[in-house]
C-alpha cells in the first residue's frame, strides 16, 4: 500500500489566551490517501477548523502549533521555513472556506482572483494562467464562463461564489482539498449541488478531499472515511458504511441518533446530546466525553482511554464501546434521560471560574 | 476553540438582574485611565471657572483686567505673577482663568444649541419621513458641504461681535453632524418591531419616542456632543485669533493669542501660555470622547 | 444626491444582471444633474451671504479713520448703489453675477472683484494643493504601517500624533512652528512668505511652514481613519482566503488588504477639502500669505460687500465641485457602488 498523501502526528495547537491556554488540538493523529474523500465531523468547537488551518499552517493569533508533525509527501510542513510553506499552500494543498461571500475579495474581479491563484506559484506563466481561467470555471459549472469572469463577487449567487472558490482551490491541481462546511452558508438545494461537484472533481481530477462539516448527511453522501472529534482530539475514526451502521464511540452514536429520519416513525421527542460543549480551557480528567455520556463506567471519570482497534479500518476512544451495550440498556438509558438543567451547569462552571 | 465556554461568563443566573448601560459604560470608562484624567483636569478647570470671582475677591487671584504698565512683559515665575504679565502689565495667570469662562461657556452653550436645533430636525426628519425628511436633508448636505467656519466669520461679522452672537453663530453651523445622526437613530429604531407593536397599542408618538428612541440613541448622541465641545472652543479661538470674534481686553484664551501674537518673537510666553491652555483643553474633551465612545459601544459589552 | 452602496447579498439568488455598457452614459447623467443642483445651491448661499452681509453694523465707509460728511456718505452710497433698497440691490447683483461680473472692490476703488481673486487665487492654490498632497502622502502612510505593525512603537506612537494632531489648534501648531524656527532658523520666518523671490529653492523653503501647519490636523485625521480602516481588512475572511492562496504578503497587503481599507477612506476627501479651505484661511492669517482666506477676513472686516461676496460664491462653487469629484470617484473605486 503506498503512503498516505498527508500523514498528521499528534498535533497539538493551543491558543496562549488571558484565560489560559485554550487546547483547541489537543494530539490529532490521522491520514489521508490519495483521492481519498474523508470528513472530519464533530461539534463547533471541537477543533476540527483549527486541524485544517494547521495543515495549513494558518493557524492566527494567538495560536500556534506547538507539537506534532505533519507530513504531506514525507515533508513536515510544521518544521517548513517562510517560503516553502507559501509554496505549498494553494499549491500542493488548497483549502476553501465558510463563507463564500466573505471570503472573496469584493473589489476585485473573479477572473483575477482565480488567477492570482495560479500566477502566485511557479507552475503556468501568465499567459497560461489567463487562460485556464474560463475553463475552471466550466469545470465547477459556472453558466456564460466567459463573461463571468469580469463580475465581482457580488454579482454571483451564494451556490456560483462557492463554485468559484472551488475553482480558485484546484486551480493549481493540488493533491489535497480541505473544505471547512462548504456548505452551511448556503440554500439547501445549493448544498447538494455543490457536494456533487465535489464528488465529482474528486473522481475526475484524483483529488483529495478533506470534509469538515457537523452536517452528517453530507458525509454519508460524499466521503469514504470518517473522523470523528471531540474536545481536540479524535474518538472514533473508520469507513463511512461502518461508522454509520455500528458506531462504537457514545458520542458518535448520540450523534448519528440526533439527526430523526425522514423513514423512521416518529418517536416523540427529538433527541439531543445532554450537556454542554466542553470548555476547552479546563477539560475534564478521564475521558473527556463523560459528563455527556449515557454509559459511562467508574473508569472513565479517572483515566483517558486509548485509541483502539475495534474493527478493520476502524478505531475509538472508548473504555465500554458501544457494541458491548445491550439493546435494552440503551433503550433505558435513552428513557431514563433527565431533562439537562442547563442552569445549573452554567452556575457550576461560572462558580468554577470565580475560584480560579 | 474556547468560543462556547465564554459565552457562559455572561449569564448570571443567582442574580437575574440586568447589568444596566450606564453602571456597564461608567466601568469601562473607568477603566481608561486618559479619559478619567482628563475628566478630572476638565473638573478641576470648571470648578476655577466658576469660583473664579470668588477667588479673585479673597485676594487669591488677581484681576485680569487690572493694569500695571510699569510690570508689563514680566517674565513668568515673577513675583506675585506666576505665569508673567501682557503688554499692560495684566496678570496672565488671572487671565487664563477667567479665559477659561469663555471657553467653557462656549463649548456648552454651543452643543445646547446644537442639541436643540440638531436634535429636533433629526427627530422629526427621520419619524415623519418623507417629503419633511427630503426638504431637511437637502437642506443639511447645503449646510455639511460649506465650510463651517466661513460662515460664522459672517454671521459674527453680521450680528456683531459678542459672546452671545458667537454662541448663536456657532451653533447655527454646527448642528448638521448631530442632525444627521439623529436622524439615522430613528430611522433604524423606526423599523424595529417593538416600535410597531407600540404603536399598535396605541402609543402616541411623543411617547414612543420617549421611551424607546431616546434611551437607545443617548449613547452616540453623547459622545458627539462631547466631541462637538473641542471643535467649538477651537473655532471661538479662531475667530478671536482673526479679530473678528472678541476683542482685547475681554479674557478669552484666543484673544490672548491675538494679543501677544505681535511680540511673539521677543515674548513668546504671552503666546504659547493660551495656546497650551486651549490644546490642553481641547485634547482633554476629546480624551473624555474617546473614553466615552469606547464605554458607551454596544459592540464591547462584556 | 447620495450614492446608494448596494447592500451585500448574503447568498440570495440574483437573477443574472449583465453589468450594462450604458454605465458610461448614466454617468454622464449624475454629474449633469448634480452640476445643475449646484445652481440652487449657490443661490441660496449667495441670498443668505448677501443679507447678512449687508446687516452688519457699520458701512464701508467707516472704516477709513476719517470722519467723512454726511454729504460724502450719500454720495458714497448713491454712487454704489446703496442707497437703494435691500431687494432692489440684490436683483441688480444677481443679474450682475449672471454675468460673471462681481462688481469691483470697495476698499481697492477701480480693482474688480474678479482681478482681485484672480491675483490672490494663484498663493492658495499653491497652499492647498502642496497640503493635499502631503495629507495624501504621510496620512495614507502613516495609518498604512501603524495598522499593519499593530501595538509597535510605530502604531502607538501613530496613534499618538493622531490624537494630538486632532486636538491641538492649527493656528497654534502654526504659532509654534514660529517660535521654534524664527528662533533658530531665521530665513524660514520671512514675513511675506509667498511672494515669489525668484528661483525654486527659496519658494520651496518658504512653503514648508505654511503647508506643514495646514497639513497637521488633516493628517492626524486621515491617519486615524486608514488605521482603523485597514485593521478592519485585515481581520476579513477574504485575507485569511489569500494566505490560504500562497500568496506573497506584498501581495496581500496592497492588492487585498488595501485595495479594500482605502475605499472608505475615499469618503473622508469630502470634510478634507472643506478642512483645507477652513483651514488656509487661518494659516494664510498666521503666516501672512496673501491669499484669498486672508483677503476674505479683510473683506468682512471692512465691510467689502462684492469681495465677500464674490469669495463665498468662490467657496461654494469650489466645495461642490470637489464634492462631486470624491462621489465620481467613489463609483470608479468601488465596484459595489450604483448611481442614484
Amino acid at each position: 500500500m503506498s503512503e498516505p498523501i498527508l500523514r498528521v502526528q499528534d498535533l497539538r495547537t493551543q491558543f496562549f489566551t488571558s484565560r489560559g491556554v485554550v487546547h483547541a488540538v489537543d494530539g490529532v493523529s490521522f491520514y489521508v490517501d490519495a483521492g481519498e474523500t474523508v470528513a472530519i465531523v464533530g461539534e463547533s468547537g471541537c477543533g476540527k477548523t483549527m486541524t485544517a488551518l494547521s495543515i495549513l499552517r494558518l493557524v492566527p493569533e494567538p495560536g500556534r502549533i506547538t507539537s506534532g508533525k505533519i507530513l504531506f509527501k514525507g515533508r513536515d510542513v510544521v518544521e517548513m521555513d517562510g517560503d516553502e510553506v507559501r509554496n505549498y499552500r494553494g499549491n500542493d494543498v488548497s483549502m476553501i472556506f465558510q463563507d463564500p461571500m466573505t471570503s472573496l475579495n469584493p473589489v476585485t474581479k473573479i477572473g483575477a482572483q482565480i488567477k492570482e491563484a495560479m500566477t502566485a506559484h511557479d507552475r503556468f506563466s501568465p499567459v497560461q494562467a489567463a487562460q485556464r481561467v474560463v475553463p475552471l470555471l466550466k469545470r465547477v459549472r459556472v453558466p456564460s464562463a466567459e463573461r463571468r469572469i469580469s463580475d465581482y463577487p457580488h454579482q454571483f449567487s451564494g451556490g456560483m461564489r462557492q463554485r468559484a472558490m472551488i475553482a480558485m482551490g484546484l486551480a493549481n491541481e493540488p493533491s489535497l482539498l480541505i473544505a471547512d462546511e462548504p456548505t452551511t452558508a448556503l440554500d439547501v438545494t445549493v448544498q447538494a449541488q455543490v457536494i456533487q461537484l465535489l464528488k465529482q472533481l474528486n473522481r475526475e481530477l484524483g483529488t483529495a478531499i478533506i470534509l469538515i462539516t457537523h452536517n452528517t448527511a453530507l458525509v454519508a453522501s460524499m466521503c469514504q472515511r470518517v473522523i470523528v472529534m471531540y474536545a481536540g482530539r479524535v474518538v472514533e475514526e473508520g469507513p463511512v458504511d461502518r461508522i454509520f451502521s455500528r458506531p462504537e464511540h457514545p458520542y458518535t452514536w448520540s450523534l448519528l441518533r440526533s439527526v430523526p429520519r425522514v423513514d423512521e416513525a416518529r418517536k416523540g421527542r427529538l433527541v439531543s446530546i445532554r450537556g454542554l460543549p466542553p470548555d476547552l480551557v479546563r477539560l475534564p480528567p478521564g475521558c473527556k466525553f463523560h459528563p455527556r455520556c449515557l454509559f459511562k463506567v467508574d473508569k472513565c471519570l479517572k483515566e483517558e482511554p486509548p485509541l483502539e482497534d475495534v474493527a478493520p479500518g476502524q478505531v475509538a476512544r472508548c473504555w465500554v464501546m458501544m457494541s458491548t451495550v445491550s439493546e435494552e440498556t440503551r433503550e433505558a438509558a435513552q428513557a431514563s434521560e433527565v431533562a439537562f438543567d442547563v442552569a445549573a451547569e452554567i452556575k457550576k462552571r461560572m462558580r468554577a471560574d470565580a475560584k480560579t | 476553540m474556547a468560543a462556547p465556554a465564554l459565552v457562559l461568563e455572561q449569564v448570571d443566573w443567582e442574580n437575574p438582574e440586568q447589568i444596566g448601560l450606564w453602571s456597564d459604560a461608567w466601568v469601562r470608562f473607568r477603566r481608561n485611565r486618559l479619559a478619567v484624567g482628563s475628566l478630572a483636569f476638565v473638573v478641576l478647570l470648571v470648578t476655577l471657572a466658576i469660583t473664579a470671582p470668588i477667588l479673585e475677591h479673597f485676594g487669591l487671584l488677581q484681576d485680569p483686567t487690572a493694569q500695571d504698565v510699569i510690570n508689563s512683559y514680566a517674565g513668568p515665575g515673577t513675583s506675585h505673577h506666576i505665569f508673567g504679565t501682557d503688554d499692560l502689565g495684566r496678570d496672565v495667570l488671572a487671565k487664563v482663568i477667567f479665559g477659561s469662562q469663555v471657553s467653557l461657556t462656549i463649548g456648552i452653550v454651543v452643543q445646547a444649541i446644537v442639541l436643540v436645533i440638531g436634535g429636533t430636525i433629526g427627530l422629526v426628519a427621520g419619524y415623519f419621513g418623507g417629503w419633511i425628511d427630503n426638504l431637511l436633508m437637502r437642506f443639511t448636505d447645503i449646510m455639511y458641504a460649506f465650510p463651517d467656519l466661513l460662515f460664522v466669520l459672517i454671521i459674527v461679522a453680521a450680528l456683531g461681535p459678542t459672546l452671545v452672537n458667537i454662541f448663536v453663530a456657532i451653533g447655527l453651523v454646527s448642528w448638521v453632524g448631530l442632525a444627521r445622526l439623529v436622524r439615522g437613530q430613528v430611522l433604524s429604531i423606526k423599523e424595529k418591531e417593538f416600535v410597531e407593536a407600540a404603536r399598535a397599542a396605541g402609543s402616541s408618538p411623543f411617547k414612543i419616542i420617549a421611551k424607546h428612541l431616546l434611551p437607545n440613541s443617548l449613547g452616540p448622541v453623547i459622545v458627539t456632543l462631547t466631541f462637538g465641545i473641542p471643535a467649538a472652543i477651537f473655532t471661538e479661538a479662531v475667530l478671536d485669533f482673526l479679530g473678528v470674534g472678541l476683542r482685547p481686553p475681554q479674557p478669552s484664551w484666543g484673544v490672548m493669542v491675538f494679543e501677544g501674537y505681535a511680540a511673539v518673537d521677543s515674548y513668546p510666553s504671552l503666546v504659547i501660555i493660551p495656546c497650551l491652555a486651549l490644546s490642553m483643553t481641547m485634547l482633554a474633551f476629546n480624551f473624555i470622547g474617546d473614553g466615552l465612545r469606547d464605554a458607551l459601544d454596544p459592540r464591547m459589552r462584556r | 444626491m447620495a450614492l446608494v452602496r448596494g447592500a451585500p447579498l448574503r447568498g440570495a439568488l440574483i437573477p443574472f444582471r449583465r453589468r450594462t455598457s450604458g454605465r458610461g452614459w448614466t454617468l454622464g447623467f449624475y454629474i449633469a444633474r448634480r452640476l445643475v443642483w449646484m445652481i440652487p445651491v449657490l443661490l441660496f448661499v449667495i441670498a443668505i451671504t448677501f443679507f447678512l452681509a449687508h446687516i452688519a453694523p457699520g458701512s464701508p465707509w467707516d472704516k477709513e479713520g476719517r470722519q467723512l460728511s454726511a454729504a460724502t456718505y450719500n454720495d458714497l452710497n448713491v454712487r454704489y448703489g446703496l442707497d437703494k433698497p435691500i431687494w432692489t440691490q440684490f436683483v441688480f447683483y444677481l443679474g450682475s453675477v449672471l454675468h460673471f461680473d462681481f462688481g469691483t472692490s470697495y476698499q481697492h476703488p477701480g480693482q474688480s472683484v474678479n482681478s482681485l481673486i484672480a491675483a490672490s487665487w494663484p498663493y492658495t492654490f499653491k497652499l492647498g494643493a502642496a497640503s493635499f498632497i502631503v495629507i495624501l502622502l504621510v496620512g495614507v502612510s502613516l495609518g498604512v504601517i501603524a495598522a499593519l505593525r499593530q501595538n509597535s512603537i510605530v502604531d502607538y506612537a501613530a496613534v499618538g500624533l493622531a490624537t494630538i494632531g486632532a486636538s491641538v489648534p492649527n493656528f497654534v501648531v502654526g504659532i509654534v512652528l514660529i517660535i521654534l524656527l524664527s528662533n533658530y532658523l531665521y530665513k524660514f520666518t520671512n514675513a511675506t512668505f509667498f511672494l515669489p523671490t525668484g528661483g525654486y529653492p527659496q519658494d520651496l523653503l518658504h512653503m514648508i511652514m505654511p503647508v506643514a501647519t495646514l497639513s497637521f490636523l488633516p493628517i492626524a485625521f486621515l491617519a486615524r481613519i486608514t488605521r482603523s480602516s485597514t485593521l478592519d481588512a485585515l481581520r476579513q475572511d477574504f485575507v485569511r482566503t489569500a494566505w490560504a492562496k500562497g500568496l506573497r504578503e506584498r501581495v496581500v497587503v496592497v492588492r487585498h488588504v488595501l485595495k479594500n481599507s482605502l475605499i472608505p477612506v475615499v469618503t473622508i476627501a469630502g470634510p478634507l477639502f472643506a478642512a483645507l479651505i477652513t483651514g488656509s484661511v487661518i494659516v494664510e492669517t498666521v503666516f501672512q500669505v496673501p491669499g484669498i482666506g486672508r483677503s476674505y477676513v479683510q473683506a468682512i472686516d471692512a465691510r467689502d460687500y462684492p469681495m465677500i461676496l464674490g469669495t463665498t460664491v468662490l467657496y461654494a462653487a469650489l466645495v461642490a465641485v470637489l464634492n462631486l469629484i470624491v462621489d465620481v470617484a467613489y463609483v470608479f473605486i468601488d465596484p459595489r457602488v450604483r448611481l442614484e
